[in-house]
């Protein structure tokens, strides 16, 4: 198992926002974890990549429990995601926000940088290549020199998974990657995420689109109020009826 | 948002060009520099060269603190504390020893603090873990006091004790006993150091350069490690605690600072060319193109200081830690989930600054035929000065910085010089100005040029010239 949460639960006050959940993803899927608004899908990934502290439970990566880890060292195991309101780096270019993305593993230190000794330069040329790999492979190679800032909301998901990649992963979380894109461009997407999961990266999307979800994942979760209530093939989750209860019961709210 | 979307694509067809030049381009401030550093002393009268003197020393604070502020985005109001660290540390090491009877006191503590340091260093606990070691630590500091026993007790006890606590708490008995041990060393190391000073009857200005050094990191890490977990306005609060804490240091610890009465006088001043090689000295010569004065040589020496600290900066910022420092300023969500230490790199640029404005305090103090320091040029004014420098200069600008700062003292000058006629308007005295003017440039700044000078006018610049080639073009194609 790459991922795996074990009675997994987190509490915001008197709120259970992830109550109890187990589930686990296996190295080269492509999972999918749905559910209505405030199901607790953002608060699981951020569970999950330490950027939020679980109430209780376990979280393993690789088999190595993680609970009371860091954000940057669950990083440091292969694990790296986008947010689902886009956190760019606005200050820097496109290219500099990719770069950023190599740090996970790269190693010069502040004297390096300051003296620009030879592992300094070494270093920042094969940074300077693998965000130039990234950034061609999600299509903004020409938008390299521009602020992250100025990009158009579509283009600006896309850098975020750039960035994301350039992390080396080996699985990548993405938070509603597929929301405030055109049909077009969510086509491109679930293209893009199938040449990702070639690559051999795992992925475990949250999304709201259905079909763009059933379309790429090979596994389903469901997650409403905080609890896990359905997992399965995206066949068996379409025709599930506790699924399709939690959906209409949050359309009728 | 597609339409404004693709109207910027198609404006950054020249983008990757102009990059290529503009890493040719990026040498010639430096070349400039160079220049207008050699030649400086040709050109000004005495009077100016000491105004240029105080604006060097205030360019390496300023540089500093917009690694922090500008490019990290923590902000800090106590930033003078540091430069005070320096020029104390460097002041009463050549000019005032400390007397016999403080030294055993003074030592302990300086040991204390390192050791604590240390151990937060290599365990990085927190809680009762850093409570009870902080505890233990200066107890074992207190025994070393005691002229009783002897050192090599002290110090086997300081190892043992922190080897127990370490098993005890599980923070790893080595590093603990690592701490211990640096406690003794210390303890004993800077007392002979100091009566070696007080015999000699002071040490040299570079010793008490690089004393000032370690002294500003360790106090630096030690705030640095626990303030800046907080964020915005409560940083804010807490750095400027920590500043007027040091101030009072200063002014009330007569026995070791001189207090606010005296200050520490007589500080010899740094004679640069007896540290240089013979070519350097006649190029310098050549330069100035007469004998270089001790007021010359310091110019030349604290500009020197300037240069390196501004190409330190550049490439700082522009290598794998310096963008760090920015990606924690713009999010540190995310700069965390790509792996970056948000709080170990926080805590760097701290002490990095802090060592920054350590260096300037040294320079400050030996400054050529002044020599003298007070409390009050430390003090919280100091702080937000600096800040209206990083802000008037630019955010994220570290040739800003030297505008800014050339900018603010020559300001500060121009109003001393004012306040000496006695004006008076309808009977309203002015006097102490710089408060109320510092202010007023902080709120236009923010409003009208709110990425600084540099950035403020090369925007305008670039926008006019941008807008004068897409004319050309036009009449090309037309
Ligand atoms: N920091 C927080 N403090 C308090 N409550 C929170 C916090 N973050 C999330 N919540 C609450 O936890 C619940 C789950 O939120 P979460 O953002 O995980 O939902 P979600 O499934 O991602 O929803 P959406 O589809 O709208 O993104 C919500 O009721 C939310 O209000
Ligand atoms: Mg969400």
């Amino acid at each position: 198992m790459l991922v795996e949460t074990k009675a997994l639960t987190r509490r915001f006050g008197g709120l259970v926002a992830v109550d109890q959940v187990d589930f686990q993803v296996r190295r080269g899927q492509t999972k999918a974890l749905i559910g209505p608004n405030g199901a607790g899908k953002t608060t699981l990934l951020n569970l999950v990549s330490g950027l939020l502290p679980a109430s209780s439970g376990d979280i393993l990566i690789r088999g190595r429990s993680v609970v009371s880890c860091g954000p940057h060292e669950i990083a440091a195991l292969g694990l790296a995601r986008t947010f689902q309101n886009v956190q760019l780096f606005e200050n820097m270019t496109v290219k500099e926000n990719v770069m950023v993305g190599c740090h996970a593993w790269s190693k010069q230190g502040i004297a390096s940088g300051a003296l620009r000794w030879i592992g300094h330069w070494r270093e920042e040329k094969l940074i300077e290549q693998e965000a130039e790999r990234q950034l061609e492979f999600v299509g903004l190679s020409d938008l390299a020199d521009f602020p992250a800032h100025s990009l158009p909301f579509g283009k600006q998901r896309m850098l975020e998974i750039a960035r994301a990649l350039a992390s080396r992963p080996q699985v990548l979380l993405l938070d509603e990657p597929a929301s405030g894109l055109s049909t077009r461009e969510t086509s491109e997407l679930a293209e893009l995420l199938r040449q990702i999961s070639v690559r051999g990266i795992t992925i475990l999307l949250v999304d709201h689109d259905m079909q763009f979800v059933m379309d790429i994942s090979d596994e389903v979760v469901v997650l409403d109020q905080g609890r896990k209530i359905a997992e399965g093939t995206p066949a068996e989750i379409q025709v599930n009826p506790r699924v399709i209860a939690a959906y209409l019961g949050a359309e009728a709210k | 948002m597609d339409g404004s979307g693709s109207k910027r694509i198609r404006g950054g067809q020249a983008a990757p060009v102009r990059l290529r030049n503009a890493q040719v381009l990026n040498l010639l401030p430096f070349l400039f520099f160079l220049v207008c550093y050699a030649f400086a002393p040709r050109v000004v009268n005495e009077a100016q060269l000491t105004t240029i003197i105080y604006i060097g020393i205030y360019v390496l604070l300023a540089v500093g603190l917009n690694l922090l502020m500008g490019y990290a985005g923590q902000i800090s109001l106590g930033h003078a504390a540091f430069f005070g660290i320096g020029a104390y540390t460097s002041g009463i090491l050549t000019a005032k020893p400390i007397a016999n009877e403080v030294i055993p006191g003074v030592s302990v503590g300086f040991a204390v603090l390192s050791a604590v340091a240390l151990f937060l260093l290599l365990t990085r606990v927190s809680g009762w873990k850093l409570g009870v070691g902080i505890v233990l630590l200066v107890l074992l500091g207190w025994l070393h006091n005691l002229s009783s026993i002897a050192p090599a007790i002290c110090a086997a006890c300081a190892v043992v004790v922190m080897g127990v606590f370490g098993l005890v708490a599980k923070v790893g008995w080595s590093r603990a006993c690592v701490s211990g041990a640096v406690l003794a060393i210390l303890a004993n190391v800077s007392k002979w150091f100091l009566r070696n000073t007080l015999e000699r009857g002071g040490a040299s200005p570079w010793t008490g350069l690089l004393v000032g050094i370690f002294l500003t990191a360790v106090i630096s890490y030690l705030i640095g490690s626990q303030v800046l977990r907080l964020r915005g306005h409560y940083l804010a609060m807490a750095t400027l605690a920590f500043g007027v804490i040091v101030e009072i240091v200063f002014r009330q610890w007569t026995a070791v600072t001189g207090g606010s009465s005296d200050g520490i006088f007589n500080i010899p001043p740094i004679q640069f060319f007896s540290c240089i090689p013979g070519f350097m000295r006649r190029f310098y010569e050549m330069a100035a193109g007469k004998t270089v004065d001790l007021r010359t040589q310091y110019y030349y020496l604290v500009w020197a200081f300037v240069f390196i600290a501004i190409v330190l900066a550049v490439n700082i910022v522009r290598s794998r830690v310096g963008r760090a420092f920015r990606a924690v300023h713009s999010s540190e969500q995310a700069a965390a989930s790509l792996g970056v230490d948000t709080a170990r790199y926080k805590v760097q640029v701290f002490v990095l600054s802090a060592c920054m404005a350590s260096v300037a305090g040294t320079l400050h103090a030996h400054n050529a035929g002044i020599g003298y320091i007070h409390p009050s040029e430390f003090g919280f004014m100091v702080s937000v000065e600096l800040v209206v420098m990083v802000v008037l200069g630019g955010m994220a600008s570290v040739w800003g910085s030297l505008f800014g700062a050339a900018a603010i003292q020559t300001l500060k000058d121009t109003l001393l010089d004012l306040e000496k006629t006695n004006p008076e308007f309808w009977g309203l005295k002015l006097q102490g100005l710089d408060p109320i003017v510092f202010g007023a440039v902080l709120i236009v700044v923010m409003i009208v040029l709110p990425q600084g000078l540099v950035r403020g006018f090369s925007d305008g610049l670039s926008a006019l010239w941008r807008g004068a080639g897409r004319i050309k073009k036009q009449q090309g194609v037309g």
